[in-house]
Order: structure tokens, then sequence, then C-alpha cells
């Protein structure tokens, strides 16, 4: 498992907030090209997971490898070289263009003015083409529906060219339409862009059918891992959500 | 885009200029236009007194003028996204009421306490400066000290408001003990003055602003990875804890040095940003900081044009212009333009 064609490695790793626990001695790795599931009821420690990983929260204690790096040395500058985020977090900035909201990516890479520069440029309309974003690259935010606000948020950090991305509940709000086609868009970049993917979600129908892999944080509050047909056959899945329903809240 | 903006900058600085020259051809003695041009473009006037007038009052009170709105705008701007908060202006966290402290304390405590040492005729431009500076120096180093310890910008926001109203108590305590002359030397420095600004004072003002803006420039580009909230900001690399700081101390800088030189200047600090955004329609510092400057400036000098009462000879107290002639204009753009609750969450 610990093998150098892992990009993400986490080791013995312990997260929570302050000093409460919240998930402990976490195991587990990732591939590129591959697209992850992270599933688990409200509260599990998703999101603290997946800020612990890009630096946003503190870790208790553990190692996490990205690239063969240990995120404990690299400066933030460098973490946003490698990792880039969809959160739940509302923006509204107000008068910022789609356009301006994808360039907002090629920060890490932009001179102390920000100033965009043709490979800015270039990376920026290659996130929006394949967002299919580029028709409304000129819309302001707020004229935006939920999904394509959601859309544009992850050209955004398609913009940043990371190898690693991290989605905390990219489909929550969304209509079911709207939730297929972006999980179809994150399956295309894993493969397209050899990009490691990990989204927390609560779509288990959608993440078996989609995902190569799932990550579960179980009853016990353990993380367990495997590929969506692991999952089901072994019956993790009927065990954790009390249920032969796929749904649920 | 881009040559749009260029064309709002020089529409903008067009108008500054107009409103530079009639803010220093009006006054309360009249001077013919050609000799006042003579006098600008560095040439000799007909009547000596002119020149005087001109070079040693209306010159530096007009660059007082521009000064404080620049700074006041591109300090309210930096507090408006740190905050995520339309609201905030650049004396959210206190440091006006800081420095009214201080100005107090000095002038109201200091003729309690000394009696026979402070008469209020002698209280000089220097000291009120000096105290006015301690008061928001002092509030500066709360709030940063707290600032370290809080992670949240929210919690940051209500201590600023809190300290300000702590220190708004013991100014009302102090008057509540004073005399009534001693009273009226405090309220007539909370009216604001941008004329009692001259040579050295005016250096001093003018590098303290100039610095203030410049460290604003170099923050353009981690204040707008702000826009995008703290988190987001971080994952894309910025240091948010040191950037806030910065912010906090740039901002101080400035209102602290305006409040300072002019006293507590109100309004242009929360609206000017607003008027920036929906004049040049983006959130781009890049473009709003020099906006901010160029349209604080405009507006400061209009209002001090305006409180000179052109054709008499009395001046009113520029706070009661800024928002006189502010808040209705502001009004008037917000209603027409629906906007501003979308720049926020």
């Amino acid at each position: 498992m610990k093998s150098a064609t892992q990009t993400i490695i986490i080791k013995n790793l312990t997260i929570g907030y302050g000093k409460t626990v919240v998930l402990s001695d976490i195991n587990i790795a990732a591939k590129p090209g591959s697209l992850t599931a992270l599933l688990g009821a409200n509260g599990t420690g998703k999101s603290t997971l997946l800020r612990t990983l890009a630096g946003l929260g503190k870790k208790i204690t553990g190692e996490m490898w990205l690239e063969e790096k240990n995120l404990d040395d690299l400066t933030p500058l460098e973490k946003a070289n490698l990792i880039s985020m969809v959160l739940t977090d509302r923006i509204f900035p107000g008068y910022m263009t789609v356009a301006e909201l994808v360039a907002m990516g090629r920060h890490p890479y932009t001179n102390w003015r920000g100033k965009l520069k043709q490979d800015d440029l270039f990376a920026t309309e290659e996130a929006l083409n394949m967002t299919g974003m580029q028709d409304l690259h000129h819309k302001d935010l707020h004229e935006l529906s939920d999904g394509q606000l959601q859309k544009a948020l992850i050209a955004r950090a398609l913009a940043q060219d990371s190898p690693v991305m991290l989605l905390d509940e990219p489909l929550i709000h969304l209509d079911i339409p709207s939730k297929w086609e972006i999980m179809a868009l994150l399956k295309r970049m894993s493969q397209e862009k050899r990009k490691t993917i990990i989204l927390a979600t609560h779509e288990l129908e959608l993440s078996l059918k989609m995902a190569d892999h799932i990550w579960l944080i179980n009853k016990q509050q353990d993380l367990v891992d495997g590929t969506p047909e692991q999952m089901v056959t072994n019956g993790i899945i009927a065990k954790t959500f009390n249920t032969e329903q796929y749904r649920f809240r | 885009m881009k040559s749009s903006n260029t064309g709002k900058y020089l529409i903008l600085s067009l108008l500054l200029l107009v409103i530079i020259l009639l803010d220093i051809a009006i006054g309360s003695v009249k001077i013919p236009l050609p000799e006042i041009l003579k006098v600008v473009t560095g040439g000799q006037a007909t009547n000596p007194g002119w020149e005087t007038i001109i070079m040693e009052f209306r010159i530096p009170k007009t660059i007082t003028a521009l000064l404080a709105g620049s700074g006041l705008a591109v300090s309210g701007l930096l507090m408006q996204t740190m905050f995520r908060n339309p609201l905030a202006g650049p004396f959210v966290l206190g440091i006006s009421s800081g420095a009214s402290l201080g100005v107090a304390l000095m002038v109201l405590a200091g003729a309690l306490i000394g009696g026979s040492i402070f008469q209020i005729s002698q209280i000089s431009n220097w000291t009120l400066v000096v105290s006015a500076i301690a008061g928001a120096m002092l509030v500066l180093m709360l709030i940063l000290a707290i600032s370290l310890r809080v992670r949240d910008t929210m919690t940051l926001l209500i201590i600023g408001l809190m300290v300000g109203s702590l220190s708004a108590a013991v100014v009302s305590i102090l008057q509540y003990f004073s005399q009534a002359q001693e009273i009226q030397a405090f309220l007539i420095w909370t009216f604001g003055n941008l004329g009692g600004v001259f040579e050295e004072e005016l250096w001093v003002m003018t590098a303290v602003v100039f610095i203030g803006l410049g460290v604003s420039w170099v923050l353009a580009k981690p204040l707008n990875a702000l826009l995008l909230g703290e988190s987001y900001a971080s994952s894309l690399g910025v240091n948010v804890k040191r950037t806030r700081l910065v912010i906090i101390i740039a901002t101080s800088v400035l209102a602290g040095g305006i409040t300072a030189f002019c006293g507590p200047l109100a309004f242009v600090g929360i609206a000017i940003p607003h008027l920036a955004r929906i004049l040049f329609k983006t959130a781009n510092h890049r473009i709003l900081i020099p906006a901010c400057i160029l349209s604080g400036a405009m507006i400061m000098t209009l209002c001090d044009l305006v409180s000179q009462l052109p054709g008499s000879s009395q001046t009113l107290p520029i706070n009661a212009i800024t928002s006189l002639v502010g808040a209705p204009a502001v009004i008037a753009i917000l209603i027409k333009s629906r906007r501003l609750s979308n720049s926020f969450t």
C-alpha cells in the first residue's frame, strides 16, 4: 500500500478539534487518477479529515505524505501547489465574474501583484472549457444557479493545477441531474488529468456507481477503505447505514 | 474591461483636479481666479497677502483633505474585505475611540488633574496629535494582542466594537466631571478639522498616509484571495494570520494617523469603498485601491469645499458636511443599484 505510486499516504493519523479526538489511527492511501468518495454520517469527521489534509486544521498526531513530501515540512504556498479545495464556505464577493473566480486558482503562481501571465490565462481557459463553463465566463457569480456555481468553484480548483483535489460536500443543495453532472465531471478530471480526487459526500448510491474508491467512516469511528464492489459485498455498507436502501441523510 | 477602467480613472482624476482648484479658489477671502492660477503655478500674486493665504492656508488644507479622504477610503476597504462586512469601516477596531480617549484624557482629565497646568488655550495642536496617536496606539496594541489569540475575524469585529464602547464610556465619565469650557474644546476636536495641519505636521501626515497606502497596495493580492473567505485564501497559499496582522497595522496607521491630525472624520471610510465597487463593478483590489484613493480624495475635498459655505465667511464642521453631502448621495446610489447586498454573504 505504501508504494511510491500513491499520491497521498496517511500514517497513524489522529485528527480532531483541539484535544477532542474525532478520528484516530487512520492509515490510508490514494493513488493518482482515482476518484475517492469519503462517506460517513454527519459529525463523523469527513470535513475535519479533508481540512487537516489541506493544512486548514491542525492534526493531533501522525504523518501525512503528499507526492513523497511530508506535509509538515511544506509552506502554505508549497501546499497550495499540491492541493486545491472546494469548500462548503459561502462565497459571494460581489462583482466577481466566473472567469475572475477561476483565475483566482492561479494565485499560487502569480507574482506579488497577482498579474496573470500567458500560462495562467491558458490554465483558466482550459478549466473553464473542461467544466463546460466557457459560455458563462463573463457572468457575475450571483447570476449563477447552485449547480453552475459549484462547477465554477470546481473550475477554480482545477485551474490551481494541483495533483490532489479535495471537495467538501460538492453535491449538497443540488438537484439530481446536477449531482450526476458534477460526479461525471470529477470522474473525467481524475482520469484525463490523472488527479487524485477525494470528495466528502452523503450520496451513497452515486458514490458506489461512480467512485473508484470508497473511504467509509463506520459506526466504530474507523476509516475503512475499498472499492465500491468490495464495500457492498463484504456488507460494510449495509452494516454502517443499517439499511438495505442506498439513500440516507 | 481594461480600457473602460482607464476611462473611469481619467474621469475621476479630471473631476478631482477641478474640485481641487475650486477648493483652493473658494474661501472667506475673495481672490480672483487668474491670481490663484498664477500662485498655484509658481508665479507671484499682485497682492502678497493672497499668496500667503493660498500657500500657507488653502493649499495645506486641500492637501490634508486629499490625504484624509484617500487614506480613510482605503482603510475602510481593507476592513470591509477582512471582516466580509459592508458595515465595517476604518474605525470598527475602535481606533477612533482610542484616539478620542487620548484626546479626552489630555483635554478633560488633564485640566481636571493639573488644574492650572493646562489652560485650554495652551493646548497646542501637537499636544492633541500626540495624545490622539497615543490613544489610537493603545487600542491598536490591544487589538493586535487579541488578534493573535483569536482565530475568528467576527470575534475580532465584536471585540473592536466593545473596545470602542469601553473608551466611549471612559470619555463620557470624563465629560461628566469636566467644565463646560473643556467639554467644548473636546467637542470641537470631535467635529473634525482639515484646516489645522501645517508644515511639519503636514509632512508627517503625508508620510503616514503614503506608508499606509503603499502597504495596502502590496496587500492587494492576498486581499483578493480573502474575498473567497479565510479557508480558501489559506488553501491558495496565503498566510492568513500574517496577512490579517498586516491589514490591521495598515488600517491603524491610516485611520489612527488621520484621526490624530484631523479628528474622527466620519462616514467617508465606510461609504467610499461601496461607491468605488459600484463605479468600477469589480471586487478586484488592484482596481479598487486606486479607485478608493481617487474617489476618497475627491469626496473629502468636495466636502471641504461645501463646508466653507461658498459666498460666506462661515465654515461648518467638516464632520457634519461629510455626512450631509455623503449620506444622501450614497443612499441614492445604493437604491439605484440595489446591489450592495450581493457584495457580501
